[in-house]
């Protein structure tokens, strides 16, 4: 079996594992949301659906004490956060849940030990608390807030029309700087600029690092491309600007035929380039097993995240933490050590162990394998 | 840091000064051995950065001490990586050069 | 051989090892979820409660007043006494 059938086999089947991890997951989350309502409380008994998102239980023991709970959802970082809120016939707050959400689990520890939804508890429907967003995880906390607010009004009757959710003037900067970095990246690659093309990368590379990186800390990584792949963006998100950003680089990708994101934009790339700039040293030696180990990774976070549903349960890159310090202690360690080893080989985990790689590869792969065949069609 | 003890804590400390100082002038006649004969405000630098980075192990290791095991190595990675950046600087503009003449 | 082959080889070894422990955690975590079916509940009369079958432990329990008698302390450590 040549090397080429191994990856024409290899394609496909990772095809059919994302599909196959996607329908289990569908699978799995039917049904899931009467089963968390009843969950709340062992003292609430007897529920059922009695509006599109209301359900009434009534108290353990006390047929006639009616508990109204409502569950509402607001999009978040990386999806919808819903929250459920159960009334008591006194229209009071009695208890409060995070059903689901799929933000990082660090800004959600966050926000919850701030006590953003204990401030909702023996409030009533009619006089909201006025609850203030987290510093620090501003998207996760408000998507709660407002999502708590939204199911309280349900149980009130007075939730109005859900229109779209308006887009803050922030995140379109952040998006036309997106769009700006890459037609910057575009016309440098194309043969139309003149100047000299080694400074004018770096200087992209720059300018997007401090951009993309320092100031706005909003890189895609393999969480975007699950939250793409997944399509949660249809419900609303909080921030598009990373997956602007991804679906640029694809673009970009298959109207030039090269990888202009990783060259010239990916901040966490630049990096580990300038500090290779130090030594001056050349990439480090990548094996065909090493290829391979990273492929298997990319495809094990990437089913993950589509069964689950979760986006972030694809992260295994050290991008958040470079510049925003989120994530565990593991990739704490793991960071340090690739900006260490950019002093001695260049750009470390781009060649390693980035997802990026294999993604792009295999983008690279369908695309040649596809239009080989037409081709050839068109030759016969 | 030597409890029960009285003279321990400043003989530990002078020792570790005094192997810091040898570990630079090595360092600094290594260089003169091949060929690169670095300046005395480059040799200052490199002791200064070294010392940083003696120092910020020290930090790590005593709130290892304290039982902070996490918060130590946070302090570490946090701290050291410029510390090492800055040494690499360093070594890329003060040794890793042809040897000049005189 | 080389350095380089050997640094590589080494890095490679780090990497996976740390992304892998990574990644199996958030899966685990993950599941873990699944079972607890509710991230987080709260109830006014919290200490009460009983929270539902299989809440992750992360869930609702509430934090201990932590007991601090000063005199006492004091009596112990006081150096002078």
């Amino acid at each position: 079996m040549s090397a080429k059938t191994v990856e024409r086999i290899s394609a496909i089947a990772a095809l059919i594992i994302l599909l196959a991890a996607w329908i289990a997951g569908g699978v799995r989350s039917k049904g899931a949301t009467l089963e968390r309502i009843g969950n709340i409380s062992e003292e609430i008994v007897d529920v059922r659906q009695v509006g599109p998102s209301v359900y009434e239980g009534h108290r353990r023991g006390d047929a006639g004490d009616k508990l109204c709970i409502a569950v509402a959802e607001h999009p978040g970082y990386g999806g919808p956060v819903q929250v459920a809120v159960v009334m008591n016939s006194a229209g009071i707050i009695e208890r409060i849940a995070l059903v689901d959400t799929t933000d990082t689990t660090t800004y959600v520890s966050r926000v919850l030990d701030a006590a953003v939804l204990d401030a909702f508890l023996g409030t009533s429907a009619s006089r909201p608390p006025k609850v203030d967003a987290v510093t620090g995880a501003t998207l996760s906390s408000t998507a709660m807030i407002k999502a708590a607010n939204k199911a309280a009004a349900h149980i009130k009757g007075t939730v109005g029309e859900s229109g779209p959710v308006a887009v803050s003037p922030d995140e379109m900067v952040k998006a036309g700087l997106t769009v700006a970095l890459f037609l910057a990246a575009f016309l440098i690659s194309s043969r139309f600029f003149r100047w000299n093309k080694t400074y004018a990368r770096l200087g992209l590379l720059t300018a997007a690092t401090v951009i993309l990186g320092f100031l706005y800390g909003t890189q895609p990584s393999l969480a975007s491309l699950a939250l793409l792949l997944a399509g949660f963006w249809t419900k609303g998100l909080a921030s598009y600007t990373a997956l602007i950003c991804l679906v640029l680089a694809f673009v970009v990708f298959f109207a030039t035929k090269k990888n202009l994101y990783c060259a010239m934009i990916c901040p966490f790339g630049g990096l580990q380039e300038g500090l290779g700039r130090i030594t001056k040293r050349s990439p480090p030696e990548r094996t065909a097993w090493m290829k391979w180990i990273s492929r298997g990774f990319a495809l094990t976070a990437l089913s993950a995240a589509l069964y689950f549903r979760n986006p972030s349960d694809a992260e295994y890159t050290p991008f958040g933490m470079a510049f925003s310090f989120i994530g565990s202690t593991a990739i704490f360690a793991l960071t340090v050590l690739i900006l260490v080893a950019s002093l001695v080989v260049k750009r470390p985990w781009c060649a390693l162990l980035c997802p990026a790689t294999p993604v792009f590869d295999y983008l690279a792969f369908m695309r040649n394998w596809l239009t080989r065949g037409r081709k050839k069609e068109k030759q016969s | 840091m030597f409890p029960g003890t009285t003279m321990l804590n400043y003989i530990f400390w002078m020792v570790m000064g005094a192997l810091q100082v040898l570990i630079v002038m090595g360092l600094v006649e290594w260089l003169k051995s091949r060929g690169r004969k670095p300046v005395w405000w480059q040799v200052a630098l490199l002791y200064a950065g070294f010392a940083f980075l003696c120092a910020v192990v020290a930090g790590g290791t005593t709130l290892m001490g304290e039982f902070e095991t996490i918060a130590g190595w946070y302090f570490i990675g946090v701290l050291g990586l410029p510390v090492v950046i800055c040494l690499a600087i360093a070594v890329r503009l003060f040794v890793m050069k042809k040897p000049t003449q005189g | 051989m080389t350095f380089k082959k050997v640094f590589s080889l080494a890095i490679f070894i780090a990497f996976v090892g740390l992304c892998g422990f990574e990644l199996t955690n958030q899966i685990r975590e993950s599941a873990e979820r699944d079972l607890a079916s509710v991230r987080y509940v709260r109830g006014i009369a919290s200490e009460t409660d009983a929270p539902a079958q299989g809440q992750a432990p992360s869930g609702a329990t509430p934090k201990k007043n932590q007991d601090f008698n000063l005199d006492d302390i004091l009596k112990e450590t006081d150096l002078d006494g």
